[in-house]
């Protein structure tokens, strides 16, 4: 891949364009055209993340936390209903109005309701988190079983495969490429939904923290979880392209080599 | 969606089948709700018998809900919320009275301009911007209320949603040109010295004694945990007794509870807590409410109120 | 896709909202907290007739629309990037940083600079809608068959003409696909910032019809945002399949994969 093979000069300039973001923002404070604490430069933002960096990993984990669970929950939820509508053709006809119903549904939509349902703990932001990350993974698997080429399933029943046997052995591995790029999906839209209702229900975690610190007007404080809120989205989309990678090398470059 | 449901239905069921003497209250984390840290801290409510445990929320609406979803037992909410609620159907019951503003020393909510504002009077406030902290509840029916008083509509104006502690930059930057604030923000703002009082009395519509919030359950729970409701409202009592006889105290127990320097707490207008509510100190806001088309029809206060707690 | 109406999926959303209403009217969950679905379809048609759900809806509608043009301006940046490997690799940390970022969270600085009102409503839509439109732009770009590109080259053809009917028409397919996520994001986005700092818009009223405890009006809410996030992608799907009935035909002639 192009990408994996980078210099140092060609790393250097895509840091050098950051640093000239910085400078221009840092330009843009000094010049006073903004008024004052309404943005931090650069340097009070780092300072303001040195100083708050004992306080982040906590609310960082919990954010962390909170998103894993819905992508488990979710993405488990929406492959087996994928996996469902795409082998079962019954269950399919039935349920597929009321499904592309709810599909479009805007989870935040779905905040107040969920707070008569469970209140402002935990489970609120994993059950909104898990609705909103299961769709990709149901269509993913849905269209990933459905697109199986028909060579396949044509050979297994040559070869007398069962029922049970052809799904296992021949649908399942073949759709899961596609299953696997849309867990990928799914953590991402997690990761986003868990924060936008941090935001609105602002009770732990960095979107909460973010959200009280820009009410309460503290700039410095609602930057620094802006960067740490970064950080880990990097982190996330990181571990799972390495995680994709791995899982999918044996289906050759297509599959694996994907940004 | 099922899945999720049967989940909320075992945790539901498993929350209401903990111990027995437990009392599962939901507040919010300021001034208001000073009785509950003095009652607490004071062990008014281990002398009950009781054990009460505290949440934390944001928002009087999610206690509410959180209340009638028997997810928390009592709560304490805004008198406004209360009577919003009693209109839709909703059957909360004034479990022990809370916060109270009285004239003319123990207001709390104020109506702040710029300094430099050419707002002098609630009249000039016609076709201006003023920012509350939450539409729809007891400071937008006291801004229309207040608007009413000099002639305006309250569609003559522009209400913006901003929260409490933001208020006064967005007053000092322009973004608003007015703002209905509470303590401790009217004290901060005024030691800043960027703004000026237009109203010291925000809330006088609803009348010159007015319970501002009150600690609140179901009518079915009260019924059934007589004992419990009794103990509870007894344990605040005392504590709006020990409040109202030693302020000094009481305002350094509020630093361990808010985010309050002491300082401030020693500076900021406290509300008065008194032992009783009589109907008086509700039914001004009921009839302003409903004056408003905040809610459908006026109802006697009586209905909020539960004599059985009364002393 | 099968055409006719779905008997069997329309029964099971019968069936559904029969369980809906009985399960109600027989109080089995707390009642004030689960009306019945007729008193919210009767709530939804009220809201419709006095106009106060349009109203908000329009509003909503606006903001996303004037986010979506300000991230319209990503498309020629997109291009660009496609086309120059340079370009993004200038670039590209800077994206990949932002891009990480919940596109919510971008409603609070924005809040915080340009205070109340549709400002920064609209800038976070305009932050969350350009970087699908942006990438994926550039992968549209990226992916134009060589042939095309020779043929032009072959023809000599004026620059403008190259980018306007050969490398526009030709990325088209991959900013429909960034469309397609970036249309239904932009929604959601306007809908959070509306419920953490605003004074109108579908958002603010379904989150205020909850404070208020009015729940008929906030289930029916509830349903306008499906049904416009719904129409929204169904809206999308059309114009798309549209503008690129050449596509489809020639994937159709190629017989090969080219997105």
């Amino acid at each position: 891949m192009k990408r994996a093979h980078r210099s140092h000069a060609e790393r250097l300039r895509g840091c050098a364009f950051v640093a000239f973001l910085a400078a221009l923002w840092s330009g843009v404070c000094a010049s006073g055209v903004v008024p004052e604490g309404q943005l931090p430069s650069p340097y009070e933002v780092l300072r303001a993340f040195i100083a708050e960096s004992p306080r982040l990993p906590a609310q960082a984990l919990a954010t962390l936390n909170r998103t894993l669970l819905a992508f488990l929950l979710g993405g488990l939820g929406g492959l087996g209903l994928g996996l469902g509508h795409g082998v079962f053709p019954l269950f399919r006809k039935t349920t597929h109005l009321a499904i592309e119903g709810l599909r479009p549904l805007p989870s935040v939509a779905l905040i107040p309701l969920g707070i008569l349902l469970y209140g402002m703990g935990n489970q609120l932001n994993i059950a909104i988190a898990a609705f909103a990350c299961a769709w990709p993974c149901f269509i993913s698997a849905r269209d990933g079983v459905r697109g199986v080429n028909p060579m396949l399933l044509d050979t297994a029943r040559t070869l007398g495969l069962g029922r049970a046997q052809t799904i296992r052995r021949v649908l399942l591995p073949a759709a899961f490429p596609a299953m696997v790029t849309g867990l990928r999906i799914a953590l991402g839209i997690a990761f986003a939904v868990e924060v936008s209702v941090e935001l609105v229900i602002p009770k732990q975690g960095l979107g909460a923290l973010a959200s009280t610190a820009a009410l309460a007007g503290e700039s410095g404080l609602l930057y620094a979880a802006i960067l740490a809120l970064g950080l880990v989205g990097l982190l996330l989309n990181h571990l799972l392209r390495r995680a994709t990678q791995r899982l999918l090398r044996s289906y050759g470059p297509q599959w694996s080599g994907g940004a | 969606m099922l899945k999720y449901l049967v989940a909320s239905l075992v945790l539901l069921c498993s929350i209401t089948s903990a111990r027995a003497e437990t009392i599962r209250i939901g507040y919010i984390p300021i001034a208001d709700c000073l009785q509950l840290y003095v009652a607490e801290e004071l062990g008014y409510f281990k002398a009950q018998g009781l054990v009460v445990d505290k949440t934390p929320l944001n928002g009087g609406s999610l206690i509410a809900m959180a209340v009638e979803g028997g997810e928390l037992d009592a709560g304490w909410s805004n008198t406004a919320s209360l009577a919003i609620a009693a209109d839709r159907g909703f059957d909360f019951a004034i479990l022990s009275p809370g916060a109270f503003e009285q004239a003319p020393d123990r207001r709390e909510h104020s109506l702040l301009v710029a300094k430099n504002s050419p707002i002098r009077t609630l009249a000039d406030l016609k076709g201006k911007t003023v920012g509350i902290n939450a539409l729809g509840n007891i400071n937008e029916i006291a801004v229309a209320a207040l608007a009413a008083q000099s002639g305006l509509s309250v569609k003559q104006l522009r209400l913006v949603e901003i929260p409490f502690p933001q208020m006064e930059a967005a007053l000092t930057s322009g973004h608003v040109d007015a703002v209905l604030t509470l303590e401790p923000f009217v004290t901060i703002a005024r030691n800043r010295g960027a703004t000026r009082v237009l109203e010291p009395a925000a809330l006088k519509p609803f009348g010159t004694r007015m319970l501002i919030a009150a600690w609140f359950a179901k009518r079915s729970w009260l019924d059934k945990h007589k004992t419990a409701a009794a103990g509870f409202a007894l344990a605040m009592r005392k504590a709006s007794a020990y409040i109202e006889k030693n302020p000094a105290q009481a305002r350094e127990l509020l630093t361990r509870h808010t985010k309050l320097t002491l300082d401030l707490a020693q500076q900021i207008t406290l509300p008065l807590f008194a032992q009783k509510v009589e109907d008086s100190d509700v039914q001004g806001l009921i009839d302003q409410a409903a004056r408003f088309g905040y809610i459908k029809k006026a109802f006697p206060a009586q209905r909020l109120n539960l004599p059985a707690t009364q002393p | 896709m099968r055409r006719g109406p779905d008997w069997q999926g329309l029964v099971f959303c019968l069936c559904v909202a029969l369980a809906w209403e009985v399960a109600a009217r027989q109080e089995l969950l707390p009642p004030r907290l689960f009306p019945a679905l007729t008193s919210v379809l009767a709530q939804l048609a009220e809201g419709t007739a006095s106009g106060a759900f349009p109203r908000a809806l329009a509003k909503t509608l606006a903001c996303m629309g004037a986010g979506l043009l300000a991230a319209a301006c990503m498309i020629p940046l997109g291009i660009w990037a496609g086309r120059s490997e340079q370009v993004w690799r200038t670039i590209g940390p800077s994206v990949e940083f932002l891009r990480s970022l919940p596109p919510a969270l971008m409603a609070l600085p924005a809040m915080l600079l340009l205070g109340i009102g549709d400002a920064p409503k609209i800038f976070a839509v305009f932050f969350a809608a350009s970087f699908p439109i942006l990438l994926c732009t550039m992968d549209g770009v990226r992916a134009i068959p060589p042939l095309f590109l020779d043929t032009a080259r072959t023809l000599q053809v004026k620059p403008s003409v190259l980018l306007f009917e050969v490398i526009l028409p030709a990325a088209a397919p991959g900013v429909f696909s960034g469309l397609k996520t970036a249309l239904p994001m932009a929604f959601i986005v306007a809908m959070v910032s509306e419920m953490i700092g605003g004074a109108d818009g579908i958002g603010h009223l379904l989150l205020r019809s909850q404070r208020s405890f009015d729940i008929p009006q906030m289930y029916a809410i509830i349903l306008v945002v499906a049904l416009t996030g719904g129409g929204i992608a169904q809206g999308l799907y059309l114009i798309e399949s549209f503008s690129l009935r050449w596509y489809s035909g020639w994937k159709r002639v190629c017989g090969q994969r080219c997105d």
